[in-house]
């Protein structure tokens, strides 16, 4: 499983440094359709030809639709690398990204920090060596949390993805499932102070059910 | 702006489209091979952001090819327009 895992995120991460390139190069296309469109406009100021009205027009869609590409191809790079951090949190650090691809990329990079910083905050996830270990502590934490948060709202997010609602989730991908549940679950929290609220309610939540189970015999 | 002037921009103008293609079809390969890749080290998973990779994926294949398109058209509506300045 570890060498499975291993293998997926080095193909991933190949996937995400071909995209980033890829990004770039669209950025260099989407410039030099802007510049042909420059010598257009500059050669339409003295005439109304249809035909260089339309040169005109079609390098400016060119160049816009170019800029597109850059940015789905960054955003495909960014969806990628916060799988890789999902399931190996901390695996591709910030750094192997390139901010300078798309003009979205910080927004993105931004949740893909957060989501690292959650992990951290708990301090817990990352610190798994084995894949599996990882994916069954995970699974624990995730359903503590929940069972902590959802009583009061306090860290739930206004609104909860599909993909957390998903009823008996099996195998890697219930892993993969619980991680992000608890990563999103944690986006919009700021600072320790948040977080150790939210370990007392877990904690607390967690002796409510014990109490519960136990039918009052603890009083 | 003289002929010869306008001429000589329009030259401009269709090399530069010429790089945009170039380049164009570059990102076309690199994520074309990145596409098959994720495609192969994901197979079934069907988690919400491989899902949103994926189709950002597809999108950016079909864009490439409007990306093109409009460069060609471009293109071929500047010659005309040289051959109207003669």
């Amino acid at each position: 499983m570890t060498g499975d895992l291993s293998k997926v995120i080095r193909q991933f991460r190949q996937v995400i440094s071909d995209l980033d390139r890829a990004a770039t190069v669209a950025e260099t296309a989407r410039k030099h359709a802007e510049e042909a469109n420059t010598h257009y406009v500059e050669v339409g100021r003295g005439t109304e030809h249809p035909r260089i009205n339309q040169a005109r027009y079609e390098s400016q869609t060119a160049g816009q639709k170019a800029g597109k590409v850059a940015r789905l191809l960054s955003e495909a790079a960014r969806a990628f690398e916060e799988y890789v951090n999902l399931i190996a949190p901390g695996a591709i650090p910030r750094k192997e990204s390139s901010p300078e691809a798309a003009p979205d990329s910080a927004r993105i990079l931004d949740t893909t920090r957060q989501g690292s910083r959650s992990s951290r905050l708990l301090g817990r996830v990352g610190a798994v060596p084995n894949a599996d270990d990882g994916l069954q502590h995970a699974k624990k934490l995730g359903n503590a949390i929940q069972d902590a948060t959802l009583p009061t709202g306090t860290a739930t997010p206004k609104s909860t993805p599909a993909f957390v609602k998903a009823k008996e989730p099996q195998g890697a991908y219930a892993g993969d499932i619980l991680i992000a549940a608890l990563t999103l679950t944690i986006v919009g929290i700021r600072g320790a102070e948040l977080a150790r609220q939210l370990r007392r309610k877990t904690s607390s939540a967690k002796k409510e059910k014990d109490r519960d189970n136990n039918n009052g015999r603890e009083h | 702006m003289s002929i010869e002037e306008a001429k000589a921009t329009i030259r401009k103008g269709i090399e530069a489209c010429d790089k945009a293609g170039v380049a164009i079809r570059e990102a076309g390969r690199l994520s074309s091979t990145a596409h098959a890749l994720a495609r192969s080290t994901a197979h079934d998973s069907r988690h919400e952001v491989v899902t949103r990779g994926l189709a950002c994926l597809a999108q950016a294949t079909h864009e490439i090819e409007l990306v093109l398109r409009r460069l060609n058209t471009a293109t071929d509506a500047a010659d005309q327009y040289l051959r109207v300045l003669g």
